[in-house]
C-alpha cells in the first residue's frame, strides 16, 4: 500500500516535472539546454533507492511513458530506455558500490 | 542450489516481464493506440500547460525587459564613445584639411621652389609682447634667426627662440624688431628699416629725404645681411610723416598679416642667399 502511494506520488512529481520543462522552461533560452528534469529525478530514485526495492524500477517505466506522450518518439522509447538504464544502475550498485543511505 | 534456482527463475520471470512490457508497447504502436493515449493526456495536461506557457512567457518577457534595458545602457555607451571617436576625427581631419589648403595656397604661389620650408602651426601668443608660440622646435630643424612667412609669402617675423617641440617667434612689430626693408617701386630703389613698435605696429625709418614715398606703397624685404629672402612682403604704407628738420622720413606701416587669421605658417629653413 506504501509502495503505491509512493508510486502515484511520484509518478505526479515526473508529470509536471515534464510539464514544467515543456511548457514554462522552454521560455528561457539559458534554460532550454537543461537536461531533462524527468531523467535527473529518476536517476536520483534510481542511485538513492535500497538494492532489494523495486520503487525506482517501477518509476523509470512510467516516466519514460509519461515523456513517451509528450514526445515524437514511437510510444514506449523512452519507457524502455528508462527501464533497462535504470536496471543497469541498480546492477552495479549492488555488484561494486556499497552506498550507506543514512535515515534521518 | 535451491537458492540459485530460484534466482534464475525470479530472472526468467523478469526478462519475460521485460519481454511482454516490450511487446504490448509495440501492440500499442502497431494499433495506434498510442495517439489516443498521446491525446487523452493532452486533454487532461492542456489546462495547467496553458497556464505554465503563459507564465512561462511572462516571466521571460520580464527578465527580457531587464536584460534589454541593461544591453540598452551598454549599446547607449558604446555609441556614446562612438560619438566621440568620430568627433574626434572629425576634428583631427577639419585641421588636416585646413593644412592641405595652405599646401595647395604654398604650392600654387611657387614657394617651395625659392625656399625649403616647413610648415608649422600657431599654438599661443604672449600676452606681453608681439611673440608667437608655433609648434615645431629644433627636433624639426628650426634654428634661431629662421624667418617665418605665411602661405601668402608674408613676412611675419623671426624665430627668436628654439626648444626641441616648439619654437617662439618674433613679429615684425615686436619692439625688438629691426628689418631692412624697402618700398616696391619701378624706377627708384628706396631703402629704410621697419622698425616693430609692439601691438602689431610698424615705423619705415631711416628714408632718406629726396625720397618720395606715398601711402598705398607697399614694403618687402632686401637681401641686405642675408638675414632674409628678397621681396617678402611687410606691409603697406599707410602714413607718411614728413618733417624738415629730422634728417630721415618716417612712415607708419600696417602689416600684412592679421594675428587673428594666423594659423598655418612656414618657417623659411633655408633659402638662396
Amino acid at each position: 500500500m506504501m509502495a503505491l502511494k509512493k508510486i502515484i506520488v511520484f509518478s505526479l512529481i515526473i508529470y509536471f516535472l515534464i510539464l514544467f520543462q515543456t511548457s514554462f522552461l522552454v521560455h528561457f533560452v539559458l534554460l532550454r539546454y537543461l537536461p531533462n528534469l524527468a531523467v535527473i529525478f529518476v536517476l536520483f530514485l534510481s542511485i538513492r533507492e535500497k538494492p532489494d526495492e523495486k520503487t525506482a524500477l517501477i518509476m523509470s517505466f512510467v516516466g519514460g511513458l509519461l515523456l513517451d506522450a509528450f514526445s515524437a518518439k514511437p510510444f514506449g522509447f523512452y519507457a524502455l530506455i528508462f527501464l533497462i538504464t535504470s536496471l543497469i544502475i541498480k546492477f552495479l550498485l549492488r555488484k561494486y558500490i556499497r552506498l550507506e543511505i543514512s535515515k534521518a | 542450489m535451491i537458492k540459485s534456482g530460484f534466482q534464475l527463475s525470479k530472472r526468467i520471470k523478469f526478462a519475460i516481464l521485460l519481454a511482454a512490457l516490450a511487446a504490448i508497447l509495440l501492440m500499442i504502436d502497431y494499433l495506434g493506440l498510442d495517439s489516443r493515449i498521446k491525446n487523452a493526456l493532452f486533454s487532461v495536461s492542456s489546462p495547467l500547460q496553458n497556464i505554465l506557457w503563459e507564465q512561462g512567457q511572462k516571466t521571460n518577457s520580464f527578465l527580457e525587459t531587464i536584460r534589454e534595458i541593461g544591453e540598452i545602457k551598454k549599446r547607449s555607451e558604446e555609441l556614446e564613445l562612438k560619438n566621440q571617436e568620430l568627433k574626434a576625427e572629425i576634428a583631427r581631419l577639419n585641421e588636416l584639411k585646413g593644412e592641405n589648403e595652405t599646401l595647395r595656397k604654398a604650392l600654387n604661389l611657387g614657394l617651395e621652389k625659392e625656399f625649403q620650408l616647413l610648415m608649422a602651426n600657431v599654438t599661443g601668443k604672449d600676452p606681453f609682447s608681439d611673440v608667437l608660440l608655433i609648434d615645431k622646435g629644433s627636433d624639426n630643424g628650426i634654428t634661431v634667426g629662421s624667418p617665418v612667412i605665411t602661405p601668402e609669402k608674408v613676412l611675419i617675423g623671426l624665430v627668436q627662440e628654439v626648444f626641441p617641440g616648439f619654437s617662439r617667434v618674433s613679429l615684425l612689430s615686436d619692439k625688438k624688431s629691426l628689418v631692412s626693408a624697402q618700398v616696391q617701386a619701378e624706377n627708384e630703389e628706396i631703402v629704410g628699416v621697419a622698425k616693430g613698435q609692439g601691438n602689431f605696429k610698424i615705423a619705415f625709418d631711416l628714408i632718406p629725404q629726396d625720397k618720395k614715398i606715398r601711402t598705398g606703397d607697399l614694403l618687402v624685404t632686401t637681401t641686405l645681411g642675408n638675414f632674409f629672402p628678397k621681396d617678402l612682403l611687410i606691409g603697406e604704407i599707410v602714413q607718411v610723416d614728413e618733417s624738415d628738420v629730422k634728417p630721415f622720413q618716417t612712415a607708419q606701416v600696417k602689416t600684412a598679416f592679421d594675428i587673428e587669421n594666423l594659423k598655418a605658417l612656414f618657417v623659411i629653413t633655408d633659402f638662396k642667399k
